[in-house]
């Protein structure tokens, strides 16, 4: 089926079988960001954002998203620089494999709440998985980021 | 899953004529479970472009359409408390955003916290074909042929409340309570491990006494007693200050 995705601003148009998943047809377009984690939504490492949605690209139909705005990390790396400043500071980071996934999440939960509390954060952030770093590493440098952004 | 032919109609009639029209044909609402099932699919029907999602609400009455996500129904100011707070554990905001609260309920899934809370607010469903039919009678009995939901509708309940039991923050609830007070007070509960049931009665008092008349079974989560005894503790956290509730 012919298929056009407008992934970070640019047109693409190809060819999709009916049950191919945006995961594999971004990381066959080289948004090597995009990671498999569980492939069955329960991790959050696929995380892209479609026509301002975060939704978990491992379930999504690529013929679904026939013509819609596609963001990934690849796209949105200004943004991922200054929050990663922070994650670099408090030492989060150890395989980093979760870490693409977590971004997207945090550019959309930034872009739907600007100011969001701790709170907020962690509920939003409740669907995606690391297992490295206990999660607390990631608050803190989030609450700090917050902490400048707002200020 | 296997996928052979995939359309996305704009009409829902020209939806139901695939659907009948083709044997082994599946309706996709949100999608969340395309990799969760090992089997092969001759057409799948795509609803998401017949306008099938949105919320209505009507004096008292409430008209969910089927497409609607559980992530706009989570931010819907207008809804009960107890059908919007269900939906804030429902694994990640990224499933919110695509589950759909028909596939939800088509499904007729046990582990579900959308259920429970329809079903103590005597949900009606909406077919394409099939007109009418209320929660209750789907989830004990299906459908006799194969349709397409549209929406769903309840009346606002005076008061409502919804909790859930869950070992991790996203997971599954072990077992999960609603009680809706509309003529009477309506109590369901849901992951006994088997689908919601509810009970009825006109009586306050006779509501924290309602938890023997369910049965409970044992899995791999919980064994049927400590689902009970869960079941009353989630009762009596609702049940907290029920002068409230007369």
């Amino acid at each position: 089926m012919e298929v056009t995705l407008i992934i970070n601003g640019d047109h693409f148009g190809f060819s999709a079988e009916p049950d191919e998943v945006l995961l594999d047809t971004l990381r066959k377009l080289g948004f090597k960001s995009v990671k498999r984690g569980c492939d069955t939504t329960s991790c959050g490492m696929c995380h892209i954002i479609v026509d301002g949605q975060l939704v978990p690209s491992c379930s999504y139909l690529t013929v679904r998203a026939n013509r819609k705005k596609i963001v990934t990390v690849e796209g949105v790396q200004e943004k991922v620089r200054a929050i990663a400043e922070f994650m670099t500071a408090e030492g989060v980071e150890q395989c980093g494999y979760c870490s693409p996934g977590h971004m997207m999440s945090l550019i959309a939960l930034f872009e739907e709440n600007p100011k969001p509390t701790m709170d907020e954060v962690k509920h939003y952030l409740a669907g995606n998985m690391c297992r490295c770093s206990g999660f607390e590493g990631q608050h803190r440098a989030i609450a700090a980021y917050l902490e400048v952004e707002q200020s | 899953m296997r996928i052979r032919d995939y359309v996305k109609p704009g009409d829902l009639s020209h939806a139901y004529e695939r659907l009948v029209g083709t044997k082994g044909a599946v309706v996709m609402g949100g999608g969340i479970f395309l990799r969760l099932q090992n089997r092969t699919v001759p057409l799948m029907i795509d609803l998401a472009d017949l306008g099938l999602d949105g919320v209505n609400i009507t004096g008292d009455r409430v008209e969910i359409g089927a497409m609607t996500t559980l992530r706009q129904i989570e931010k819907h100011i207008g809804l009960p408390e107890a059908l919007t707070g269900a939906m804030k554990q429902i694994a990640g905001v990224s499933v919110r955003n695509m589950a759909t609260i028909g596939g939800s309920v088509m499904g007729r899934y046990p582990f579900s916290d959308v259920i429970p809370v329809l079903l103590s607010f005597d949900t009606t469903l909406h077919f394409h074909s099939s007109g009418d039919m209320a929660l209750l009678e789907y989830l004990e009995n299906g459908l006799p042929c194969c349709d397409i939901l549209t929406h769903l509708t309840f009346n606002m309940p005076e008061k409502s409340a919804y909790k859930a039991y869950k070992s991790i923050y996203t997971d599954f609830a072990l077992v999960n309570v609603s009680v809706a007070k509309k003529d009477g007070y309506c109590v369901s509960i849901g992951a006994r491990p088997g689908h919601s049931k509810c009970v009825r009665v006109d009586d306050v008092d006779e509501v924290l006494g309602l938890v023997d008349r369910f049965e409970f079974g044992t899995d791999h989560r919980a064994s049927a007693e400590y689902r009970k005894a869960l079941a009353q503790a989630l009762l009596e956290d609702i049940w907290e200050g029920g002068e409230s509730w007369k």
